[in-house]
């Protein structure tokens, strides 16, 4: 695990899921597995936040929405897919309603298996999605001009 | 308790006068919904008193206009919604708030 | 009085669920709400139809990760009566032991919800402690945290032997009493009840109207639970129906924490009678008929209607969702409501908004 001099702050956006990842990410936060403990804090505001996780496909509403908030957060972002719904589409894959997993929107860096995927492994995903983040921004950190907004 | 479920065939044009003898009796309206048949709609809208639950059945075809029955009972607007939006099913006199959408799925993909 | 219209949602640091509101305010007074959904719509009515029916139980499972164990177990439930099945009886005595293992975990998420939507995060996080000794519970006795998939159509897939049963109620004198001093804050402490008492008033009328369902319901003073229409094992067993005059969101509190405890009560008591033998038997063929299905959820009364037409696809899957008729409800309580008090009033529908839309 990399070391941070700043706490990098998460964000947690519900796209089609059934809520058993969103209860997940929320337990991961609580008592039990504290990811504050990493130092993560969990944010609502899209211009304060490091890290999104999103869970939950997209469907053909809220792609817009996950589009906006993506494009609110600071460079350096990272996007962490939770559970296989946000990974692929999962069991809704074949719904009328939903357009595939969180990559087809907004590119992702890091995908957490699992339905509903458990805090232990949302919790190894942010510690993968903090390394991108320290990639990235020793990327930006450098001369050369990093990635424009997508 | 014994779970009792019993079914009442109507017609389109009896249904308001029967809601509203449901609702001045205290019963409650539990939902509403339609299945696809191959020319037109069976409409069913559930309603309970206490524990017994009434299905009204209704046949319709595709071009039949169902009055709302939101007037009696203002819940009915977001299922009457739903069949109009994902079966196509057409209710006349919802109160019409252009801005209340319910799925904004493009066309009626359950017709 | 000059009119705002403030956004609120998709995205809200105090709902973990996307659901859109334009509320019409004046001055700090919310004077109408209009919704907006679809944000979670995935259509999985229609999937039903794209599904062999033996499969389409484990998409049921996820209309909804909280309730998933109630949702699973009314699918086989409306499969058994179209087949026109008995389960044997301890499958019926395991599944009702579940059920009120996920209505326990699903009341206690609620409560800490409840109380991050007032700012009270010590609270939130120690509601959240003690739900996860139940999530370990229901995790020992079928394997997933959430979504367990333990329901077959004519019985259940696992069994709990009696040394896990007696485990669970050995713990749960210990919880209780952690749960007693937590929830003497909830109903006693003064500024959670300057919060709660007297706001968002559904009265009795109001809520047959609006199509009120579960604790919202009872919270209005209507003594009204499908519990008591005996699916499962809820037949042999002796509970009262938790209801409260208050018809505000402290009633709502007070009707959700008796829930609580009578769960663990339900559960005693299924441990004490459950009987030895069978869990599952064998279903064969292809369903054909039609069931409707009424169950308690946590969050309500949830109606499932199921046709099948011989085929390995059901011709059609309906689930009315509790949250689906609480919506009215909420819409008739937000007017009138301080703006700083709509993320509460949200929260004591208790809304799932992955079940409306499903």
């Amino acid at each position: 695990m990399p070391k941070f001099t700043k706490s990098p702050w998460v964000m947690h956006y519900d796209g089609s899921s059934c809520n058993g990842c969103d209860i997940e990410v929320l337990a991961s936060m609580t008592p039990l597995y504290d990811i504050e403990r990493l130092g993560v804090v969990n944010t609502g505001d899209p211009r304060q936040a490091d890290i999104l996780l999103i869970t939950g496909g997209i469907n053909y509403y809220n792609e817009s929405v996950v589009r906006q908030i993506y494009s609110q957060m600071p460079e350096p972002k990272v996007v962490v897919a939770v559970g296989i719904c946000a990974c692929s589409g999962g069991v809704f894959r074949d719904c009328y309603n939903i357009k595939g997993g969180v990559d087809t929107t907004i590119p992702v860096d890091v995908y957490v298996p699992g339905c509903a995927a458990r805090p232990e492994s949302i919790i190894d995903g942010i510690v993968q999605a903090l390394e991108v983040l320290e990639k990235k921004s020793a990327a930006s950190a450098a001369p050369t001009e990093g990635e424009s907004n997508a | 308790m014994p779970n009792i479920v019993e079914t009442v065939s109507i017609g389109p044009a009896v249904l308001k006068r029967y809601i509203k003898e449901a609702a001045a009796e205290g019963c409650r309206l539990v939902q509403i919904h339609a299945n696809r048949t191959r020319d037109g709609y069976q409409l069913i809208y559930s309603i309970a008193s206490g524990y017994h639950l009434i299905n009204l059945e209704m046949v319709i075809s595709e071009d039949t206009e169902v009055e709302s029955i939101s007037g009696t009972y203002p819940a009915a607007q977001l299922y009457e919604q739903e069949m109009a939006e994902l079966f196509g099913v057409k209710i006349v006199g919802i109160p019409e708030d252009p801005r209340v959408k319910l799925y904004h799925v493009q066309g009626h993909p359950m017709k | 009085m000059k009119r705002t219209i403030v956004p609120f949602g998709p995205q809200h640091p105090v709902l973990p669920e996307p659901i859109h509101l334009d509320l019409v305010l004046e001055d700090e007074k919310v004077v109408e709400a209009i919704p907006s959904f679809g944000f979670v719509h995935r259509g999985m009515e229609d999937l039903a139809s794209k599904r062999d029916f033996n499969d389409y139980l484990y998409v049921v499972e996820r209309i909804c990760g909280i309730c998933s164990y109630m949702h699973g177990m009314s699918y086989c439930e409306g499969a058994e009566r179209i087949f026109g099945v008995e389960i044997p009886d301890r499958a019926k005595y395991l599944r009702t032991i579940w059920c009120e293992l996920s209505r326990l975990h699903s009341h206690l998420l609620w409560l800490g919800l409840l109380a991050d939507a007032f700012g009270f995060e010590a609270l939130f996080m120690q509601s959240w402690r003690i739900r996860e000794k139940i999530l370990d519970m229901v995790e020992d006795s079928t394997g997933g945290r959430l979504i367990s998939s333990v329901n077959l159509i004519g019985g259940v897939a696992r069994d709990m032997d009696r040394e896990m049963l007696d485990g669970f109620v050995k713990q749960f004198d210990k919880m209780e009493s952690e749960l007693r001093s937590l929830t003497k804050v909830f109903l006693k402490d003064t500024t959670v009840r300057a919060r709660l008492f007297e706001v968002g008033v559904l009265t009795k009328t109001d809520a047959i109207l609006y199509g009120a369902v579960g604790p919202m319901m009872r919270a209005s003073g209507i003594e009204l639970d499908t519990r008591k229409l005996g699916y499962a094992a809820y037949g042999d067993i002796d509970f009262d129906i938790i209801t409260s005059n208050g018809c505000d969101s402290l009633a709502r509190c007070e009707v959700r924490i008796g829930e609580i405890f009578q769960s663990f009560n339900i559960i005693r008591q299924a441990v004490a009678k459950i009987p030895d033998g069978e869990i599952c038997i064998s279903v064969k063929g292809n369903p054909k008929g039609e069931a409707t299905v009424r169950m308690e959820q946590p969050r309500g009364e949830a109606l499932y209607y199921m046709k099948a037409n011989g085929t390995r696809n059901l011709e059609r899957f309906r689930v009315r969702t509790p949250t689906f008729s609480n919506i009215y409800s909420l819409l008739k309580i937000l007017p009138g409501a301080q703006f700083a008090d709509v993320p509460l009033l949200i929260l004591t529908i208790d809304p799932c908004i992955s079940c409306t839309e499903r």
